[in-house]
């Protein structure tokens, strides 16, 4: 394997990861890390879909699906924020109620719960920049670079920080802490529908279930990356790399191929608990 | 991370979210079903039709009350396990891996092995989380990709060593008749498992309200700084918390595998680990107080399964049942949850 094909692959590989990792940093630095990054992902699988089906187009598909991501994520934090709801609990209702939800649909109007096919997206392997699996590397390096600036270098990434750092001084500053939370919320919900269409379209198929805990491996990303949005590029690389050796792993069978689906989930739970013993983060 | 602090709800933090519980399975069968009143009449009436219906029923309640009184373990001591659903898995798995032993043990004794196994497995699993949370990793992350980490290995296990012979199912031999919990009411499924875990429940409401170490544990979950106040180092409950919540969801494994259906088969968790969050939030994490909740979510499970049979629609509402039931429960109906995150 050729160097360019390698970083073709790993990159491919990383895309949904990166994305549903910036996603959940936002969360984070807003005060609240999003549980429900998994739930959205498969949402966003689905919905991009089926929309790209109807419309005949990728780009719809995946712009539509993200939108209405942010608009119900938002809602749901400002609904968290309007009622007190526990953000940890009703995160963890999404994930359950957008996997009901996309199962419920899919037997509805497909009248199957399992995997949906349409000839017409097979994205090709190979493309020019707009087209085939670069134009969703590109995507997510544009995340990166817009959230790195955000965070990194704007008044507003400051503002983002200082209200999920102390909400109670960023208010007595004038800032309203609330916009930040909800904002943060539609942002992440968006960027994990982006993920989830970025899985299905390479695959070329709908999987119900299909993020298979990526979005759960991404949270982990946060904490890996020590919550800046450079380390958390590196960390979903990190992971995206035990990905890849697990799947090459599968094929070459030295260990029973159903033991290794863990295996990027166990890597994930070691780096995130090492990551946390070298910051020494105290979560109070 | 903003701490959670999860404390027992008034009348409307019980009415709402059961009520919410049972509308929207109710709704969708309704809107979904191509004979609503027969598929509603199914719904109510279906779990307590008959002997067999209303022993599965019960027997439901029970592993769902095993797996809720886990999930209120970690509750109470403020730690969040989201590992439920591999605890009971692996639970089951490790109390079959016993049980299909060739063994000389007499059947109540080998019936002993695995439901310590099952204990030590969930437990190991929680204590672990509780272990890296002291180090500074959150549990609610630690316990799923531990969680998602092992159960692909139970699902080896029943496909490949336990395997059983013949048949389409993924699933392990069924165990000696000998190896089974004693049915309590025959046919259904209800078992031995049932008066277990009530007592289970009790010793837990004795624990938590009638002894100092009941009281120290729950001080440090619902208030560390009080805690400290008082000369309790909240750290130390964390390992304490998760094991007991790993170790009741791992005996929730050995009651499906051992009491409910007789061997273990691929994915039997269903999803019981998350409907038992759902339970313990419902009831307040009180243990007392989980019986009913389980019995409750227990026949909306049963009822939703009934219609489901009846009008042959596509899909399950189990999902919306404990998404709804979440949700409403997330409320802080009297009490505040989120404390300085308003504005």
């Amino acid at each position: 394997m050729t160097g360019l094909a390698f970083a073709e692959g790993l990159f491919t590989s990383a895309v949904p990861l990166i994305l549903a990792a910036l996603g959940a940093l936002l969360t984070e630095l807003a005060g609240t890390l999003g549980i429900f990054i998994e739930g959205y992902m498969n949402a966003g699988a689905f919905f991009a879909w089926i929309i790209a089906g109807w419309t005949g187009s990728v780009f719809w598909g995946t712009a539509l699906s993200a939108l209405g991501a942010a608009f119900t994520g938002w809602g749901a934090a400002r609904f968290v924020r309007k009622t007190g709801a526990n953000p940890f609990i009703a995160g963890l209702a999404l994930n359950i109620a957008l996997g009901g939800l996309t199962g419920a649909l899919s037997a509805l109007w497909f009248g199957t719960k399992g995997v949906l096919r349409n000839a017409a997206f097979d994205t090709p392997a190979t493309g020019t920049v707009f087209s085939g699996r670069l134009s969703w590397i590109w995507l997510s390096l544009a995340a990166l670079v817009a959230v790195t600036l955000y965070v990194n270098h704007s008044p507003w990434g400051l503002r983002l920080k200082a209200s999920g750092l102390a909400p109670e001084a960023a208010k007595e500053r004038g800032l309203r802490p609330g916009r930040y939370w909800e904002g943060s919320w539609a942002a992440a919900a968006a960027l994990a529908v982006l993920a989830g269409a970025a899985l299905c379209f390479r695959i070329g198929a709908y999987t119900p279930g299909g993020a298979a805990g990526r979005g759960w491996i991404s949270l982990a990303a946060v904490y890996l990356g020590f919550r800046r949005p450079l380390g958390v590029f590196g960390a979903a690389l990190l992971f995206a790399l035990a990905e890849r050796a697990a799947v090459r792993l599968q094929g070459s069978a030295l260990f029973p191929a159903t033991l290794i689906l863990g295996l990027p989930h166990a890597l994930a739970l070691v780096l995130y608990a090492f990551s946390c013993v070298l910051g020494k983060r105290r979560l109070s | 991370m903003k701490r959670l602090t999860l404390r027992g709800g008034g009348i409307a933090g019980v009415v709402l979210p059961l009520g919410g519980a049972l509308l929207v399975p109710a709704l969708i069968i309704w809107a979904a079903s191509p004979d609503p009143a027969k598929s509603l009449a199914a719904f109510f009436t279906g779990p307590w039709s008959n002997r067999w219906f209303l022993g599965n029923t019960l027997d439901g309640a029970v592993l769902l009350l095993t797996a809720s009184l886990g999930a209120a373990a970690a509750f109470r001591g403020g730690a969040f396990n989201l590992g439920g659903e591999g605890q009971l898995y692996l639970g089951g798995c490790a109390a079959a891996v016993v049980l299909l032993a060739p063994l000389p043990l007499s059947g109540s004794a080998a019936l002993a092995l695995a439901a310590a196994a099952a204990l030590a497995a969930g437990g190991l699993m929680g204590g672990l989380c509780g272990f890296f949370r002291a180090a500074g990793a959150h549990e609610l992350i630690s316990s799923f990709l531990l969680s998602a980490a092992l159960i692909p290995a139970g699902d080896y296990l029943i496909a490949g060593p336990l395997r059983g012979g013949g048949g389409n199912l993924l699933a392990s031999a069924p165990f000696a008749a000998e190896r089974l919990l004693p049915k309590v009411l025959a046919p259904s499924a209800l078992s031995f498992s049932a008066p277990a875990a009530l007592v289970l429940a009790l010793l837990f409401h004795v624990f938590l309200h009638r002894t100092a170490a009941g009281y120290r544990f729950r001080i440090a979950g619902a208030s560390p700084e009080l805690a400290r106040f008082g000369g309790v180092n909240p750290e130390k409950r964390f390992v304490p918390a998760m094991a007991a919540s790993g170790a009741l969801s791992g005996l929730a494994g050995f009651f499906a595998a051992a009491g409910t259906y007789g061997m273990a088969y691929a994915g039997f968790s269903g999803g019981l680990g998350w409907t038992a969050i759902a339970a313990a939030l419902i009831a307040g994490n009180e243990p007392l107080a989980l019986i009913p909740a389980s019995l409750f979510l227990a026949a909306l499970k049963a009822g939703s399964d009934a219609a489901l049979l009846k009008a042959g629609f596509g899909f399950e509402t189990a999902a919306f049942i404990q998404a709804a039931a979440l949700l409403l429960a997330a409320l802080p109906l009297g009490r505040r949850f989120f404390a300085g995150k308003a504005s």
